[in-house]
């Protein structure tokens, strides 16, 4: 039965494939969408952990199961899938490509709850690939120059990470004699060439989980995605990276303190970058996006405690599992409020209720007393290295974190205001409940899923007074500076748009468009003149031999029904004489 | 003599020989009854093919042997191998039939080019069962001559012109082939292919003159499997019909050389003897040129048939590749994609002929939102085309995969490298007009579908039929009787555990 595990990404990939065979359907197809997740949010809550099974049918023999990692991915993000399509059925509802968005939203589901059930890398890296590649498809969507340039960006990228991956996949599959992801860390750990394997499966992931340098896709696909679609890149698909990371690297097997300092310094990098280049933003998808990359990097940070001490995994591990709920949900909250604002621009009621929403997130982003970031960092902090002079330094760089996460948010907040000004969208209803659930599972699922999932996550969800004041002191902080920043928006508006979403992207594009691309190019055209003059030269020496010989064979060939009919008669002939000769 | 178990190869050739010679009487317009000649043949085909593959798994036997001049005889011998390619082409025969009959609907001289058609199926099922090399060489002239009708159907200047090219490039090959043949004979006595080879008891020794013999061989048989510098013939001939380009892209020409190569090292030489000499190292570094050299030419290509004829140049290598590389899972990649190549590729030059067909479109350039008005066409272009990219769960990734792990076992980490940018150069070259069908807007008017379907359902059901057969072959890769189980099941045999 265990098998059966298979069905959750079939689910989707099913009613995608309907949607494309059976037009007259389409309008009752479009609303299973977000039912077609809902096997992902039932599995792990009903059945709960499962035993990984063989099903030796499916692509080399592949295996599926369920372990407490898996569940709590599995959930939040069937669960933020099945909202997001809810209220994409709305969003989308007079969109003359919907059914085009509809089939390549519910492949990208298919491929990240995939890779969630996936037990062996085959399984794992063609999920990922489906859902990395369906995703262009969604960001895609509106065609506009910008959304071209940040799908070409994110497929550009996307094909360099597939790459990395390749690579690594073929050398830890070889490491591990075996595709099962019960052999492959415990394999890496001990291989010869582990540095360079570690090394490409990191940045391979990283493509996909923000990791600064390689980010550059995610400002720019996230706010050209429509907004369902931004809702689960920034929510559940950059956690795909984490998976991979969690799943692949030898983290828990062996101490590896090089790569827990890389990770360190690359996570708060990202952490703080991220904040940085989010604050000059003019678009608020755009901030949102640099808030992920900003998460995502003190999700880095905690695989990097990993790294430095294996003892310490486990709890790692559970820390990452809650900090990627708690960041999926909220971001989750706050993408899809972009799209709700835009439709309550004329009711001040609907506007303060829209913006009493945002506001619990943002607040669950800063690790606000009571929500879900409080859990996720007082988890997070519990895993800093006991012994060492950086314990203390840690402990404060992540709360200045979350002072900064408050600080972006709150310009997110203001300039989702100043959209609901100037936005004119026709209200769509359908769309304030699925977001209405989303809050709601935001304020509760960090509570919740340690008892549901029987997680060890009591070092978060205790309530004593010294982390309350821990959780609220960046708050405090946060807030007079936000109140300078607004005082003196004049002075500050010159630096703001300063820095285009995606950064150092127009460096690197540039550099793709006036060296690579063409370069590549000319080598094709270079190579084909070559080859070119290789065949006259070739042509002219067998003309030479065999011209007179060729125009003869030509006439013959002419009465072909004779030639044919000769051709076949000698060999049947042949064949029979043959056979009658003793 | 033939044994009892003799008759079904001989069965197997006959089905389409005979039919071959019926159709070159039949007048021009007789269409029904070519068209139901043409279809119970190919079908009957498949079905003693899946006998045939049946048995073999049982563990019978299938030998015809009839002496020929000198102490040669002619044989044909029903192995793994040979199993994997008549399978693969007696699939494709079918529907391309299907295909062609709808292609060449109304147009002139059908009965002509049915008939070297059938010869050329014919000649394919020869290759296959070949048991020994003179038989092989036999059937690969047979080919070469067959095709070449084919090639020049449409009678025009260009196509005459790409004709010569290709007879010169062939009949070449074909006559060197014979050279290395006959050397060989002379050092070796009759060889007949045995997994893992059969010249190491035969002729060591000799070491130098196998190895001038091997490159003779090999240099012969890599004209028609299109290794760089001998690819010349392969974008040219793209003139010929659409079916025609499918079938010397899939099934017959280019993999009658591919083939050629597997028996080669893996039953004539045997791989661990042919790496004793040195010789796989050249081998698969001519491969890996050819792999980067095409996906390179099929980067500045407008022309979607011609992309596609310098794609297959690189596809193909990987099969030379996979074959270069000692151990069953790189063997197993070779043979397996053997398979797959030909199935996605098939599909593509399936498509690109609907286009051309139905919309008048032969170009990248102008494919701007046409999968609006094709959209099942197009999908298995994109299916195809994601396929040659190498991305689960499409065929082409199952190859990739063992032919990477195989290059790992065998250390040569460097071709993982080759295979990877392979990935990327087709991926550049796959996603533009992948992009351009679905997202762009058309810049041009299409003309309405002529009925409910896109297009005519003879044109349409084999693309369709591919495609789901290169999605299949990937994702149902552990099935039973997969190309994957038999390529493992080759492998096996020439590697045993």
């Amino acid at each position: 039965m265990n098998e059966a595990l298979i069905l959750v990404p079939f689910t989707p990939f099913a009613l995608a494939v309907l949607i494309a065979l059976a037009p007259p359907l389409r309008p009752v197809l479009r609303r299973l969408v977000p039912v077609s997740a809902v096997p992902a949010i039932l599995t792990p809550i009903l059945v709960g952990t499962i035993e990984t099974a063989d099903i030796p049918w499916f692509l080399l023999g592949t295996q599926v199961g369920l372990d407490t990692t898996g569940q709590v991915f599995l959930f939040f993000s069937g669960l933020l899938w099945a909202l997001a399509g809810w209220y994409g059925v709305s969003y989308l509802a007079h969109d003359e490509h919907d059914y085009r968005f509809q089939a390549f939203y519910l492949l990208a589901m298919s491929g990240n709850l995939g890779l969630i059930v996936a037990q062996d890398l085959v399984m794992f890296y063609a999920a990922f690939g489906l859902m990395t590649f369906s995703s262009a498809g969604v960001i895609v969507h509106d065609a506009t120059r910008f959304a071209v340039r940040a799908t070409t960006l994110y497929v550009i990228l996307s094909i360099v990470g597939e790459f990395l991956l390749l690579v690594g996949l073929f050398q830890v599959a070889m490491a591990a004699g075996s595709i099962a992801f019960a052999d492959v860390p415990g394999a890496l750990a001990a291989a010869g060439d582990r540095h360079i394997t570690i090394a490409l499966l990191f940045a391979g992931f990283g493509i996909k989980a923000g990791l600064p340098f390689v980010h550059i896709w995610l400002p720019l696909a996230h706010p050209a995605a429509p907004t369902p679609a931004s809702a689960v890149l920034s929510g559940v698909m950059i956690k795909a990276g984490l998976l991979g990371w969690i799943r692949f690297l030898p983290a828990g097997e062996a101490n590896f303190p090089e790569w827990g300092w890389i990770c360190i310094a690359l996570g708060l990098t990202g952490a703080f970058g991220g904040v940085v280049l989010g604050l000059v933003q003019t678009s608020p998808k755009a901030n949102l996006a640099y808030s992920s990359i900003s998460q995502m990097g003190l999700i880095t940070v905690g695989l990097g405690l990993g790294f430095l001490e294996a003892a310490a995994w486990p709890a790692v591990l559970t820390a990452l599992a809650v900090f990627a709920l708690h960041h999926g949900l909220a971001k989750g909250t706050l993408f899809l409020a972009v799209g709700v604002a835009g439709t309550v621009a004329r009711s001040e009621p609907a506007r303060w209720a829209t913006m009493a929403g945002v506001a619990l997130a943002v607040l669950a982003l800063a690790g606000a007393p009571f929500t879900s970031g409080m859990v996720a960092k007082g988890l997070l902090k519990e895993n800093l290295p006991v012994t060492g002079d950086w314990y203390g330094t840690l402990s404060w760089v992540i709360s200045f974190s979350s002072v900064a996460t408050a600080l972006l948010l709150t310009r997110f907040a203001f300039l989702l205001r100043r959209e609901m000004r100037t936005l004119k969208h026709e209200p769509a209803p359908g769309m304030a409940v699925p977001w209405a659930l989303v809050i709601v599972a935001t304020a509760s699922m960090a509570w919740l899923a340690p008892v549901m999932f029987d997680l060890d996550a009591a070092a978060g969800t205790a309530i004593s007074l010294p982390k309350l004041w821990d959780a609220t002191w960046p708050l405090l902080v946060a807030l007079p500076i936000a109140w300078l920043a607004w005082r003196q928006r004049r002075i500050l508006a010159d630096i703001v748009g300063s820095i285009p979403p995606g950064d150092v992207s127009v460096i690197e594009e540039r550099v793709f468009r006036r060296v690579i691309q063409p370069g590549t190019y000319q080598t094709g055209i270079f190579v084909g003149q070559a080859s070119l003059q290789w065949n006259t030269f070739m042509r002219q020496v067998a003309a030479v031999i065999a011209s007179d010989w060729a125009g003869r064979t030509e006439l013959q060939l002419a009465s072909w029904r004779y030639l044919g009919t000769i051709l076949l008669g000698a060999m049947v002939g042949f064949v029979l004489l043959l056979w009658w000769t003793p | 003599m033939i044994e009892t178990g003799g008759w079904l190869p001989v069965s197997i050739l006959a089905t389409s020989g005979l039919v071959g010679i019926v159709i070159f009487f039949l007048d021009e317009p007789r269409h029904r009854t070519r068209n139901f000649l043409n279809i119970f043949a190919a079908l009957a085909k498949i079905v003693l093919v899946a006998i045939a593959i049946g048995g073999y798994v049982e563990g019978e036997e299938y030998e015809a042997r009839f002496a020929f001049v000198l102490e040669f005889d002619l044989l044909l011998r029903v192995d793994a191998v040979s199993l994997l390619f008549a399978g693969l082409s007696s699939v494709l025969w079918l529907l391309t039939t299907i295909y062609a009959i709808g292609y060449l609907e109304d147009s002139p001289h059908r009965s002509r080019f049915f008939g070297f058609f059938s010869i050329c199926v014919t000649a394919t099922m020869g290759i296959a069962f070949a048991g020994n090399l003179i038989t092989f060489v036999l059937f690969y002239e047979l080919l070469t001559i067959a095709t070449y009708p084919l090639v020049v159907h449409r009678g025009s200047e260009e196509a005459l012109a790409a004709g010569r090219t290709y007879l010169i490039y062939t009949l070449g090959g074909g006559t060197a082939l014979l050279v290395g043949v006959v050397w060989l004979h002379t050092i070796a006595g009759p060889i007949e292919f045995g997994p893992g080879g059969v010249l190491e008891q035969a002729a060591s020794g000799n070491s130098w003159e196998l190895r001038v013999i091997f490159a003779v061989l090999i240099g012969s048989l890599g004209v028609k499997a299109a290794l760089v510098p001998l690819h010349g013939w392969l974008p040219v001939a793209m003139v010929a019909p659409a079916p025609v380009s499918a079938l010397l892209h899939a099934v017959a020409v280019v993999k009658a050389g591919a083939f050629g190569i597997v028996r080669v090292v893996h039953y004539v030489y045997g791989s661990d003897f042919a790496d004793s000499l040195n010789l796989l190292l050249p081998l698969a570094i001519i491969a890996s040129i050819t792999i980067v050299f095409g996906s390179l030419r099929a980067l500045a290509q407008d022309d979607i048939k011609r992309r596609l004829a310098f794609s297959t140049v690189s596809q193909l290598s990987y099969i030379t590749l996979g074959v270069a590389i000692v151990g069953p899972i790189a063997a197993v990649g070779a043979l397996v994609h053997l398979v797959h190549q030909g199935v996605m590729k098939v599909t593509l030059f399936f498509c690109a002929g609907n286009l051309a067909e139905t919309l008048g479109i032969h170009n990248v350039s102008e494919l701007d939102g046409v999968a609006r008005r094709m959209p099942v066409t197009m999908t298995a272009f994109t299916i195809g085309g994601l396929g040659m990219i190498g991305l689960p769960p499409i065929a082409g990734f199952i190859s990739k995969w063992h032919l990477g792990l195989g290059a790992m076992e065998a250390d040569f980490a460097w071709v993982i490298v080759i295979l990877a940018t392979s990935s990327l150069l087709n991926a550049a070259y796959f996603f533009p007009p992948i992009y351009a069908a679905w997202f762009k807007t058309p810049q041009v008017e299409y003309p309405p579908a002529p009925g409910r379907l896109e297009t005519s359902w003879m044109l349409l059901v084999p693309a369709a039929a591919t495609a789901l057969m290169s999605f299949l072959a990937g994702a149902l890769a552990g099935v039973p009787y997969s190309p994957l189980d038999i390529a493992e099941l080759v492998a096996e045999v020439v590697y045993p555990p």
